[in-house]
């Protein structure tokens, strides 16, 4: 009994050292080439300027909706180069009226409504309806809760010079920060992952994530991968493995930067987690094997896109190993594993290796000049410990699916209630 | 890496110094994982050596201080509530550490940083 209690301990451990490992080389990485610049100078393919189709899809986002819209309108991109298309996926507010108000003043800005018997299946379904539309030779997405900067698509589009990327990624920030205090915390992930994961990954030719939003693809690559898939719920990352896997990588742009409205409450934040908990195990569950047979990939990339797949398992690991932990510390049975080690592993891969790369969020912080928020960084403790039951949650449900063998994922939308708007007028004088 | 060469022969010393004084086991334990930590955490980023030397220091004094005092009260306790209590407390141990290893790192970047950029 000891023996099975042990070897799970160091199965546990062993994984967990794995994320350890990974974050402090992402955070090393960033450190050794941002520490005396902010950003990195790029001059590759600054005059490129293809045709490019821009993806809204919305649901019910009147509050929101005619601000993006509105910055759509005062980007700084050729507008004969320029195609918007808001996609109104069966919304009951406004939505559709305060797009097709654009639509009529801005001859490049379209609408498609959806009705209620095609509409509100997901984020992927209404993209592929807008897909359907696209004519650039570029397709790039925002959530409708976002603000981009004027200059954003010259920044994205400029990458699809090089043949070999087939989709790319800037970087979320989060707009509503000084709300309150999930908002905060919020932002203080967004900075880890943006900051250092996203940038490491990039510079060390790992698997940059599409995040779904502020990003995009070239048309006829997604075309040829059949569009979003409608099943997924992470349908985001579900289009980065289909896109490495089909020889191409995802570029990650740091200085494009977007703002977004971040949710403001513990429910709404359960919500948008379990999702991406749920989508993300779906994808670990549908990509993990084509993922290690790919011949398209190093073997660098593979274990970094194993490691990208499962990291949400990784709470329900942390919970098991501490279970595991309990008697093995306390009652002191193990007859090898010294209680010493235990806590040290306990300790180490809670503060750098897991679902909390305090780490990662520190320095990104660090190097962004963030130094008030850097005071809160011990309250992503609380984050992290939330993150256990969602992902635990998420799991099981997903077990439950698989095993009744009913498709029951439903796509949660998050609701933005526009109190970013009032942080906008504040950006835009400093 | 100069810095990080000399942080970890600091951070090395105070470890090997902590185990011959014989302290309690956790709290060596302690000593290891925190100057392990914050090292490894701390000196690779800008700023002045003396600033993360001083800051190591600082957080090798409380990391004995806190954890003297814990597993002193841990075995008061354990004299009247008995076994159960004593190792619930010591499980509790590595996680109250990591709340303030982590606590005491995020202030110590507020020392090394440049001045709050635009953003708030």
């Amino acid at each position: 009994m000891i023996g099975v209690l042990e070897a799970l301990f160091l199965l546990f451990t062993a994984a967990m050292t794995a994320y350890l490992v990974r974050h402090y080389i992402f955070t090393i990485t960033v450190l050794k080439t941002s520490q005396g610049r902010k950003t990195r100078l790029n001059f590759w393919g600054i005059g490129y300027r293809p045709t490019v189709s821009v993806l809204i899809p919305a649901r019910n986002e009147e509050r929101v909706i005619g601000r993006l819209l509105q910055r759509m309108t005062e980007l700084t991109y050729p507008k004969d180069r320029l195609q918007v298309i808001v996609i109104d996926d069966a919304s009951k507010d406004d939505t559709g009226k305060i797009a097709e108000q654009y639509s009529k003043a801005y001859n490049y800005v379209s609408v498609i409504h959806r009705g209620e018997h095609e509409g509100g299946r997901g984020k992927a379904s209404a993209l592929n309806a807008g897909l359907k539309h696209a004519t650039g030779e570029i397709v790039l997405c925002f959530d409708a809760d976002y603000y981009p900067q004027r200059d954003i698509v010259e920044k994205l589009a400029k990458e699809f010079i090089d043949p070999k990327v087939g989709a790319v990624q800037g970087r979320v920030v989060v707009l509503n920060e000084p709300q309150n205090i999930v908002t905060r915390l919020v932002s203080l992930e967004r900075i880890g992952g943006y900051r250092v994961d996203q940038e490491a990954r990039d510079r060390l030719g790992l698997i940059t994530q599409f995040g779904g939003t502020v990003g995009g693809f070239r048309r006829k690559l997604l075309e040829e991968l059949g569009g979003w898939d409608e099943r997924m719920l992470a349908e985001d990352t579900d289009l980065t493995f289909r896109v490495y896997l089909a020889g191409y990588k995802v570029k990650y742009v740091l200085d494009a930067e977007c703002y977004e409205e971040a949710v403001e409450n513990w429910r709404a934040y359960w919500r948008q987690r379990y999702r991406w908990a749920k989508g993300h195990m779906q994808c670990a569950f549908k990509h993990s094997i084509s993922l290690l047979k790919s011949d398209k990939l190093t073997f660098v990339q593979k274990v970094d896109g194993l490691l990208l797949l499962n990291v949400y398992f990784m709470p329900i690991m942390v919970l098991l190993s501490w279970i595991v932990g309990i008697p093995l510390l306390v009652l002191k049975f193990s007859q090898w594993l010294a209680p010493f080690w235990v806590a040290v592993s306990i300790s180490l891969y809670s503060a750098v290796g897991n679902f909390a790369p305090f780490y990662e969020v520190g320095v990104g912080a660090h190097l962004d000049g963030r130094t008030r928020a850097q005071r809160l960084i011990p309250f992503l403790v609380f984050t992290f410990l939330y993150n256990i039951p969602i992902c635990t949650k998420a799991f099981i449900d997903l077990l439950f699916s698989k095993i009744v063998g009913k498709n029951c994922h439903r796509w949660d939308k998050t609701t933005h209630s526009g109190n970013g708007n009032c942080y906008i007028a504040f950006m835009e004088k400093h | 890496m100069k810095s990080m060469t000399l942080g970890l022969a600091v951070g090395a010393f105070i470890i090997i110094f902590s185990y011959f004084l014989r302290f309690a086991d956790e709290v060596f334990q302690a000593v290891f994982v925190f100057n392990l930590l914050f090292v490894c955490m701390f000196f690779p980023l800008n700023g002045s050596l003396r600033r993360k030397m001083a800051a190591l220091l600082v957080g090798n004094f409380i990391c004995f201080t806190w954890n003297t005092l814990f597993f002193m009260f841990v075995n008061a306790v354990s004299t009247y509530a008995g076994g159960g209590f004593t190792a619930l407390l010591a499980f509790i141990s590595p996680f109250l550490n990591l709340l303030w290893f982590v606590s005491f790192w995020s202030t110590s970047l507020t020392f090394l940083a440049e001045p709050e950029s635009g953003k708030w």
